[in-house]
């Protein structure tokens, strides 16, 4: 008994694994204009500017024409991104040998998941095998198959449909040898994890960056919060004391008129339909005094060490003259 | 040293000694101004953070105080003349320390501008030609490894100061930062106050190094005519010794500025704006260049500590090289290589596309780059003359500013409008070589000129030929002990 999920995969096969299938033609487009774009402005440099209307011309056509042709490969079913956004397809197949595997699955956005795994025959070469699908440790009842040997491999698959942030967490095939493999979903990790902390001065002001990576086109919601692994308070705009700025990829809490009671850990949330990953910020505020110790310190040891040398070089200078005036004390005598 | 003995002021240029102190006065010098100025684009990060700005706001700094250390570098040698090296020295340490330590207070980018951009880069200028000029008063037989210590400085100041000052960001963030930095550069003044003026005799006149000017005669630097040959060699027309005290002057004399007409001047000065406009372009291009031809983030800034040691390496070891005896009478024909051997290495970079030939241009370019760094002054004095290094130095860095400011963003262009690095290395190459062929084609022409002054007077002339230096030899008199 197969899941209905593979007929429908097998008609949407050609769409899978680029989620964003429909902007894939504008964005080649946008391309194809960027390098003639860049090709008319090189040209300008060398042509006159009369010429410039006949650069005019071809550039209008080529943007007409990627409208057209962005609308054609707009698939019918799928509903305008208005309204509801449709699921997206992922798939995501694993060959296992004798031992487990482990697969990371970064997840953006809600999808429809296409999990396979196949299981390379050993030596014995059993006709069959049982196998089974669990998720967070807990089989996933009705799901155990008997599934025969093909092509020297026992293959099983499951559609899972990821709608909500409950359904995110780890699942597995199990294998009747104990071979499994895990596929790991989680929201996208952030990939500068700083480890020191940000130092900023008493009423100076202070910017919190956090950046995530990803498409350039994305829109990420983005939430702070301030307080401790267990407990975390959302920040919330105030004119006086904190200013939020998002945009796009990257956000930036803006911390005025600090205090000593700003210090602590803050907390990025990247928020996604299937979750949201946090990236801890620790924050160290001092005063002013701090660094005018080190830079007295050295003031003090270069006045110090002038003063000495310009002492040194007055004594020198006033041993050679008492010298000279000898000699010419003694020249004297001689004379 | 002032030797109380002798009844005449000057003294013969020391070639150790308390020229030891100076060159490592200098040292410190170039370490507190052409190192601190690169590590200037260490805080870009931290500006752009705060302030919201984008990295060419920010970049601007940078280019401000490159520029304006050169522009005003006439300035630093009018007043280390004018006064002494040792004011010169202070009061640009007070200017920078109070540039950067109000720089630590500023709330507004365009604040920086003006304090560590304008404020930093005057006093950085008031530093750094009289420093230099000072070196070369003191010595005489090894001048040329006495400038590459000094030189060093700038390479192993970066070297040291990069991860000093990482860790003082993170320590203080870059307000405190800024403020440890001010004192830092506040040991200019030690410096400052270490460079004792020298009295130094240049055969029978004198020329006071880091003291008010005391000659009211000429020094001309044409080949030896008849009527001058005879008495001593190199001794010029119609000239007293001079041994009276100072006289101030305050007014501007045609005489100080005399060498700026003579045409060995005037063809130095030409090669300098061309080499200028070259040299900088490869440092600024080489990591976006390895990048494009595929090779590793990690492999790219190997590349570029590889040329900031090896810089190093060359300026110490050419300078010793250079003052070797066998190497001194072709010293100019030495610079003048290590140019074309820069120039050269340029023009074949765009055909290097993989790390480990990217390597030896790293490791030859760095070298070269190093090597001319550390004659620059050597070259100078050489056409000029002591008595007028601080004042030619002066408009030799001068010389550097503009080409320093507009060749990288002309480099930026070319690699928009051609995508690829091959049209900048092309452009830094042959300026480096053009340069390299203007001072060889004025070599070429003195030497045919003294060949035929040799034909008509071949009577007179007692120099002994010395290929490769323009007229004026070393200023080594036959009594002059090694």
């Amino acid at each position: 008994m197969r899941p209905d999920g593979i007929t429908n995969t097998e008609m949407s096969h050609d769409v899978t694994v680029k989620p964003d299938g429909g902007r894939a033609g504008a964005r080649s487009c946008a391309a194809a204009a960027e390098r003639s774009a860049r090709r008319s402005r090189g040209r300008r440099m060398k042509t006159m500017p009369a010429s410039w209307k006949l650069l005019l011309l071809p550039t209008l056509l080529l943007m007409t024409s990627c409208g057209r042709t962005d609308t054609k490969t707009l698939d019918p079913t799928q509903t305008p991104p208005a309204s509801v956004p449709p699921l997206a397809d992922l798939k995501r197949e694993v060959v296992l040998k004798s031992e487990n595997v482990t697969e990371n699955i970064e997840l953006r956005q809600l999808v429809r998941l296409f999990l396979e795994c196949s299981l390379t025959a050993d030596q014995n070469k059993l006709p069959n095998m049982t196998a089974f699908w669990s998720r967070d440790g807990q089989e996933i009842p009705d799901s155990r198959l008997t599934v025969a040997l093909e092509k020297e491999q026992y293959g099983i698959q499951r559609l899972f449909n990821i709608t909500s942030e409950e359904k995110v967490g780890t699942y597995s095939c199990v294998f009747e040898n104990k071979v499994r493999a895990d596929f790991v979903l989680a929201t996208p990790r952030f990939r500068e994890k700083r480890d020191k902390p940000v130092v900023s001065y008493v009423h100076d002001f202070v910017v919190l960056p956090c950046k995530m990576e990803g498409s350039e086109n994305e829109s990420l919601t983005w939430l702070w919060f301030k307080g401790n692994e267990t407990h975390k308070e959302r920040i919330s705009a105030q004119p006086d004391r904190f200013e939020i700025r998002s945009q796009n990829l990257t956000s930036r809490l803006k911390l005025i008129n600090l205090t000593f009671a700003d210090a602590g850990f803050y907390y990025c949330a990247a928020v996604y339909a299937v979750g949201s990953t946090m990236n801890p910020i620790k924050l160290k505020v001092i005063t002013f005094w701090e660094p005018l110790k080190p830079f007295i310190a050295i003031l003090i040891a270069v006045v110090l060490l002038v003063v000495v040398i310009f002492l040194c070089e007055k004594q020198q200078s006033k041993k050679k003259v008492t010298e000279g005036n000898e000699e010419n004390v003694d020249q004297n005598n001689i004379k | 040293m002032v030797a109380g003995k002798q009844k005449s002021v000057g003294v013969s240029p020391p070639d150790g000694g308390w020229g030891w102190v100076i060159v490592g006065c200098c040292f410190m010098v170039t370490v507190c101004t052409r190192a601190v100025t690169r590590c200037i684009s260490i805080f870009f990060v931290e500006f752009q953070g705060h302030f919201g700005a984008e990295y060419s706001a920010t970049a601007w700094i940078h280019s401000l105080v490159d520029c304006i250390t050169m522009l005003c570098a006439p300035v630093g040698s009018l007043v280390g003349n004018r006064w002494s090296c040792r004011v010169a020295v202070m009061l640009g340490g007070v200017l920078s320390s109070c540039g950067l330590l109000l720089s630590s207070f500023s709330t507004s980018l365009e604040l920086l501008y003006l304090t560590m951009g304008v404020l930093t880069g005057l006093g950085f200028a008031l530093c750094y030609t009289p420093a230099i000029a000072l070196v070369g008063c003191y010595f005489q037989q090894r001048k040329a490894l006495a400038y590459g210590i000094a030189m060093s400085g700038s390479g192993i100041g970066t070297f040291v100061l990069a991860p000093v000052l990482q860790l003082l960001i993170e320590l203080y963030s870059w307000r405190g930062a800024l403020l440890i930095m001010s004192a830092v550069v506040a040991n200019l003044c030690v410096c400052g106050a270490l460079m004792r003026p020298i009295t130094v005799q240049e055969q029978t006149e004198e020329a006071t190094c880091g003291e008010v000017s005391s000659q009211d005669t000429e020094l001309s630097i044409k080949p030896p005519k008849e009527t001058e040959v005879g008495l001593l060699p190199l001794t010029l027309p119609g000239e007293k010794p001079n041994p009276s005290p100072k006289k101030r002057r305050f007014s501007f004399s045609r005489t100080e500025y005399s060498f700026l007409l003579q045409p060995d001047f005037l063809g130095l000065a030409v090669s300098f704006l061309f080499l200028a406009s070259g040299c900088s372009l490869p440092f600024v291009y080489l990591v976006p260049y390895a990048l494009s031809a595929g090779i590793s983030h990690q492999h790219a800034a190997f590349l570029m500590s590889i040329l900031g040691v090896i810089d190093i390496v060359g300026n110490i070891t050419f300078g010793w090289l250079t003052d070797q005896r066998c190497l001194k009478p072709h010293r100019l024909s030495c610079y003048i290589l290590s140019v074309a051997m820069e120039g050269l290495c340029c023009i074949f970079a765009p055909l290097l596309r993989s790390f480990r030939l990217l390597l030896p241009f790293a490791i030859l370019y760095g070298y070269f780059d190093g090597a001319y760094v550390a004659l620059i002054p050597v070259v100078t004095s050489d056409v000029v003359g002591a008595k007028h290094l601080s004042l030619a130095l002066g408009v030799v860095y001068f010389l550097h500013a503009i080409p320093y400011l507009l060749s990288p963003p002309i480099g930026g262009l070319l690699v928009d409008i051609t995508e690829s690095y091959t049209g900048t290395f092309l452009l830094s190459g042959t300026a480096l070589l053009a340069s390299a062929f203007i001072l060889s084609a004025l070599v070429g022409i003195r030497r045919c000129r003294r060949l035929l002054t040799v034909e008509h007077a071949p009577l007179h002339l007692s120099l002994p030929e010395r290929p490769g230096s323009f007229s004026r030899n070393d200023q080594e008199s036959p009594t002059d002990t090694s």
